[in-house]
């Protein structure tokens, strides 16, 4: 079977909840700068970043997710640590990747997919 | 990649590729110890080459030297030296705290500042644990 690996300009793994400290605010920030410039990023989440997954319809920064999962951005979430944070699927937004080997998955687009890394 | 090949097995030419994990933040204080002892040892089992640096309040980790009844990062750390996975330690980092050889995780190497340059430059990719 085949299997391409796509490749993305940046991955951006997230260890923090989203009220924790303004990191994700610059993420966002980030993440949309970088598609402005036509290249193409991942959010991985993991620890406490995994909060950041859950649906929250009234957190600003839920939407400005969302727009940028239209725009290419593909975030994946560890399951290992969804589970620790008593988090199931339902509570998540949609269209989310949920890995069940976390860190196989982190070492695998860090070193094959994602051109440049970023961990906040 | 061609049909029929395990999308599982790195190649040859991704097995030589370097990662070096930098560890900023001690242990307990977050789970970055943990995520990036983690992440060594399945790089490692990737065949990837990886190096560990503990940087700044990362050096703690040196420290863990006892066993415990609950998590314990040190547990991590030895495992990532047992597997021959190597462990640089910020000389000058350790002076602050008052780290030394005596009473500290075994074969863990403390160069200088400008070995932490070194790997930086040389590795493929470098990931932050602790900011």
């Amino acid at each position: 079977m085949t299997s391409i690996k796509e490749k993305k300009d940046l991955g951006i793994i997230l260890t923090k909840s989203p009220h924790e400290s303004s990191l994700t605010n610059q993420m966002l920030t980030l993440a949309t700068a970088i598609i402005k410039q036509k290249k193409s990023v991942d959010l991985f989440l993991i620890s406490d970043g995994v909060w950041l997954a859950k649906k929250n319809p009234s957190a600003k920064y839920t939407n400005s997710l969302s727009l940028l999962q239209k725009k290419g951005m593909r975030i994946i979430v560890s399951n290992d640590h969804l589970l620790a944070a008593g988090l199931t699927s339902t509570e998540l937004l949609p269209h989310i990747t949920i890995t069940e080997k976390p860190y196989d998955s982190l070492v695998d687009h860090v070193m094959t997919e994602w051109n440049r890394v970023i961990t906040l | 990649m061609e049909q029929g090949d395990n999308p599982m097995t790195i190649k040859e030419t991704e097995k030589q590729r370097t990662l070096t994990i930098l560890i900023i933040k001690g242990p307990y204080v977050s789970e970055s110890a943990d995520i990036a002892l983690k992440t060594a040892l399945r790089a490692h089992r990737k065949g990837y080459i990886v190096n560990v640096f503990l940087y700044l309040d990362g050096v703690w980790l040196s420290h863990l030297t006892s066993d415990k009844t609950f998590n314990n990062p040190g547990d991590w750390l030895k495992r990532v030296l047992r597997k021959g996975i190597t462990v640089n330690m910020c000389e000058r980092c350790a002076n602050a705290r008052d780290l030394h050889n005596q009473g500290i995780i075994e074969n863990i190497r403390i160069p200088g500042s400008y070995e932490l340059i070194n790997l930086l430059s040389n590795s493929d990719k470098v990931l932050t644990f602790g900011g």
